[in-house]
């Protein structure tokens, strides 16, 4: 009798991001500090033949980057942490768990209470789409293909190409605040539609006060009722509880670096900030998480001890993104950085204001889900994607001062209209009220073609090169 | 006020009138209106409850915002980057041009990320006498998205009262109800006629006789629609046409696009656009309380894309016009960047074609260009369908 393919090797994308992550772990463990470095025969050599036909597929930068002495232990605990994520994900989808994709905002912590299988839909194409040259390229084609177009935002439409292609398994449930945006509301929509799976509402409301906060707690109570119902699995206190913990721990040092790259010079490596985002949106996951959080923030703390800056001896430009940073383009942060002492503040995926967020109060059921509730409120993207534009304005103002910033960067995803809308007004803001110049250029989140990496970095470096 | 004391003197045939009535600063009824101390309100989406407007006892003239006869988004596109859909770039542009100068007050709402985004320069660059934002949930779903909807249109009411004074009574609010059912129970009647074997109107004629009600007050225009149906039904039909068609899709009071579909000889018969078949139908309840009653009907109504758990219903509403006009296909007009319609038409038109009824996607700016690739494309579907 055929034995059953375990998930890891079934699901292209879950030994894709497993693989990857050796890979990196590896390279970093030869001790080399850059691609010369290493001996490329002699790794292909013991690699096991899926992970060595993966390695000409790598972005050289990446490799580059990761293999820098700044970068090293943070990639490494971020990748233990992800491997740990899709262990975790593989063996529940093993044993037969339910398979629920939530969008980025509702972090993990009340499925994983569920004993269900958590899978943020948007996560693996991200890390994908990081590590491998058009490393989702083809699964947004496929979903092209349907009748949809360039538009509408392809952190959907290449998960929603990679089940049709069979790489990550079909989803029981989805679950879908309806922050930030028509174009996800509407790929959950067609994801209903074409995989036949129930789409659970998280209704957000448009305003940011007291009344929306209400509403809101309500939508995630309720929203925890539907899934217990349609997957018939009970939402576990005592797992709540640990994972929570877990985040708050997790948080614990995200506020503190927050506080860390308030400091002149900022101490803590730019590339990290795409890092954080895929760590915030696995928030409470499993403890390897939290020590990528600590490992980020030691490591800063020691920086800023030694008033040592990331960008080495160059002038540092300090730089709000007020978007966020481009996936595709891991690497691009640490580029700027060594190329033009641009230093990466904080950005639109990664802001979160710890003054309002600050922890889960796991005291009860009820707490730990209006904290949760309160945490999805002002997530990037929860925060100021369905509101009015002033507090998106107000909050990068404010992080432009509080943070010394010398400039910003609007790295807009294409797709992100409402975020286009806001981009003039906050533009001028920035100059008005905190005296910075604002850049802005036109990128996709996960489709390579849409601004190639040379003109990218023709763009970004002609805007620094004005500012050095 | 009164609708029927801002009815110009000179008059025509009722069809005339209504399918040519000129629109802001040229419409003659918003003038009188204006003169006789009325205030003027703007909104564009359709779950802004009209009602609730109309029955205020300041005089308050509910006009539903287009943008036709824009010719340059110039100013706009200074605010918006072209990733904003053209539409919403066009209404700004006549913003800022001084266009809506007229208006009193805007009512937004949520519902589209692009024309939510614009609030702030309407507030800021355009600047009106009251500007104001009704959200609505995404899901109809549970009685807790209801009562958040009823409450934003509460407020809206006690926002309209702080400003211009006094809530709507119950008895202002069941005769605006009773206004606007009739309303929509006479454009049903304008559907049918289109709908015949041999259709009495164009859909043409039938878009602009509905821009019309967009832009006079109710009462007025339901009138002069009676008079027109009556004029319509007396007429022979068109039984010569190439094709009958369906279009599907977001805004549109533009008829740019089905005059270039009617170029080709086929008719419009039926349309399931939101600001067609979507804004006619369901009747606001005439029993019980009657501001609730609004809310309900808007809330529920025919849904919009954006609203998740919604598609069924949706297609159903299409599937059941395309089936009452017997088209013999439907287009799907789409404006570039606008997300909402982009799937929601790619998922209809998927569903379509499973029951055989065939499908074109369209997309164009909202501005008139591209004549030509339009009636290309539609030529060749006409030829598709053998027809």
């Amino acid at each position: 009798m055929e034995a059953q393919q375990s998930s890891l090797t079934r699901y292209d994308h879950f030994r894709k991001v497993d693989a990857v992550c050796d890979l990196f772990q590896m390279a970093i463990a030869t001790g080399a500090s850059s691609p010369a470095d290493l001996d490329i025969p002699m790794l292909m050599g013991i690699l096991p033949e899926y992970h060595a036909s993966l390695v000409p597929q790598i972005y050289p930068e990446v490799i580059e980057a990761i293999l820098k002495p700044k970068n090293r232990a943070a990639t490494l605990a971020h990748m233990a942490a992800a491997k740990r994520y899709v262990a975790d994900l593989t063996a529940a989808l093993d044993r037969g768990q339910p398979v629920l994709y939530n969008f980025a905002v509702t972090t993990p912590e009340i499925f994983l209470a569920m004993d269900l299988v958590p899978l943020c839909y948007e996560l693996m194409p991200l890390y994908i789409a990081a590590a491998f040259v058009g490393g989702v390229d083809q699964d947004i084609d496929l979903t092209e293909d349907e009748g949809l177009p360039g538009h509408i935002c392809s952190a959907q439409k290449a998960p929603n190409g990679a089940l049709m292609s069979g790489k990550m398994p079909m989803p029981d449930i989805m679950v879908k605040t309806t922050v930030p945006c028509n174009s996800s509301n509407m790929m959950y929509q067609w994801a209903q539609q074409q995989f036949g799976a129930k789409v659970v509402v998280v209704d957000s409301p448009y305003y940011a006060n007291r009344r929306a906060f209400g509403y809101y707690v309500q939508e995630w109570k309720n929203m925890v009722r539907s899934v217990e119902q349609l997957t018939g699995h009970k939402l576990d206190e005592e797992r709540l509880r640990h994972h929570v913990q877990l985040g708050n721990e997790q948080l614990k040092y995200y506020y503190g670096l927050q506080e860390l790259r308030r400091r002149i010079p900022n101490p803590d490596p730019g590339m990290h900030r795409a890092l954080d985002v895929a760590g915030l949106y696995l928030c409470g996951a499993n403890q390897e998480m939290v020590e990528y959080s600590k490992t980020c923030y030691r490591e800063a703390r020691e920086r800023a001890d030694a008033g040592i800056a990331v960008v080495g001896d160059k002038k540092e430009i300090r730089t709000i993104w007020t978007w966020g940073s481009t996936p595709h383009m891991l690497y691009l942060p640490d580029w700027l950085e060594d190329r033009f002492g641009m230093s990466f503040l904080e950005c639109g995926l990664s802001y979160m204001p710890a003054e309002i967020v600050g922890y889960v109060d796991t005291t009860s059921v009820d707490s730990m889900i209006e904290g949760l509730a309160l945490r999805a409120f002002n997530m990037p993207m929860g925060r100021t994607g369905m509101t009015h534009a002033d507090l998106m304005i107000e909050d990068f103002v404010k992080v432009a001062k509080a943070y010394h910033a010398d400039a910003a960067v609007f790295s807009g995803h294409m797709a992100c209209k409402h975020s286009w809308a806001v981009a003039k007004m906050l533009g001028d803001a920035l100059q008005e009220r905190a005296g910075i110049p604002s850049f802005k250029w036109e990128t996709d989140l996960l489709d390579t073609r849409f601004t190639p990496h040379s003109s990218a970095k023709a763009q970004l470096g002609e805007f620094f090169e004005t500012l050095m | 006020m009164n609708g029927q004391s801002a009815v110009p003197t000179t008059r025509s045939s009722a069809v005339e009138e209504l399918s040519s009535l000129p629109l802001r600063a040229d419409n003659p009824y918003i003038d009188a209106w204006k003169e006789k101390g009325g205030k003027v309100f703007g909104y564009v989406c359709s779950y802004v409850p009209e009602e609730l407007l109309h029955a205020h006892p300041a005089g308050l003239l509910p006009i539903r915002m287009g943008a036709v006869g824009c010719e340059t988004t110039e100013d706009a596109d200074v605010c918006l980057h072209k990733y904003i859909c053209s539409f919403t770039r066009c209404l700004l542009q006549l913003g800022l041009a001084g266009e809506y100068r007229f208006l009193d007050g805007f009512v937004m709402t949520d519902a589209c990320d692009q024309m939510r985004r614009t609030y702030e320069y309407w507030r800021d660059e355009v600047g009106l006498d009251f500007l104001t934002m009704v959200t609505i949930p995404h899901s109809v779903e549970g009685e807790q998205r209801f009562a958040w909807y009823l409450e934003e249109i509460r407020r809206l009411g006690e926002a309209i009262a702080e400003r211009y004074g006094s809530y709507p009574t119950d008895d202002h609010l069941r005769d605006s109800i009773a206004t606007y059912n009739r309303y929509r129970k006479l454009m049903l009647e304008l559907y049918a006629l289109r709908a015949q074997a041999a259709p009495k109107l164009t859909g043409a004629e039938a878009m602009r006789i509905a821009r019309a009600g967009f832009n006079m007050p109710k009462q007025t225009f339901n009138d002069r629609l009676e008079e027109a149906l009556g004029e319509l039904a007396a007429r022979p039909g068109i039984d010569d046409s190439r094709a009958r068609i369906m279009i599907g899709g977001s805004y549109l009071d533009d008829t740019y696009l089905i005059d270039i579909i009617e170029s080709t000889g086929a008719v419009v018969v039926t349309d399931a656009l939101c600001s067609g078949r979507k804004y006619i139908e369901s009747m606001v309840s005439e029993d019980g309380d009657p501001t609730e009653a609004i809310a309900r009907r808007y809330f529920e109504h025919t849904p919009c894309p954006r609203m998740i758990g919604g598609f069924e219903n949706r297609m159903e509403f299409t599937r059941r016009l395309a089936q009452e006009a017997a088209v013999d296909g439907v287009i799907f007009h789409r404006l570039p960047f606008c997300d909402n319609h982009a799937v929601e038409n790619a998922m209809e038109s998927r569903e379509l074609n499973k029951l055989d009824v065939p499908t074109l996607s369209l997309e164009s700016e909202y501005l008139a260009t591209d004549e030509g690739r339009i009636k290309t494309r539609v030529q060749a579907f006409l030829e598709k369908i053998g027809r």
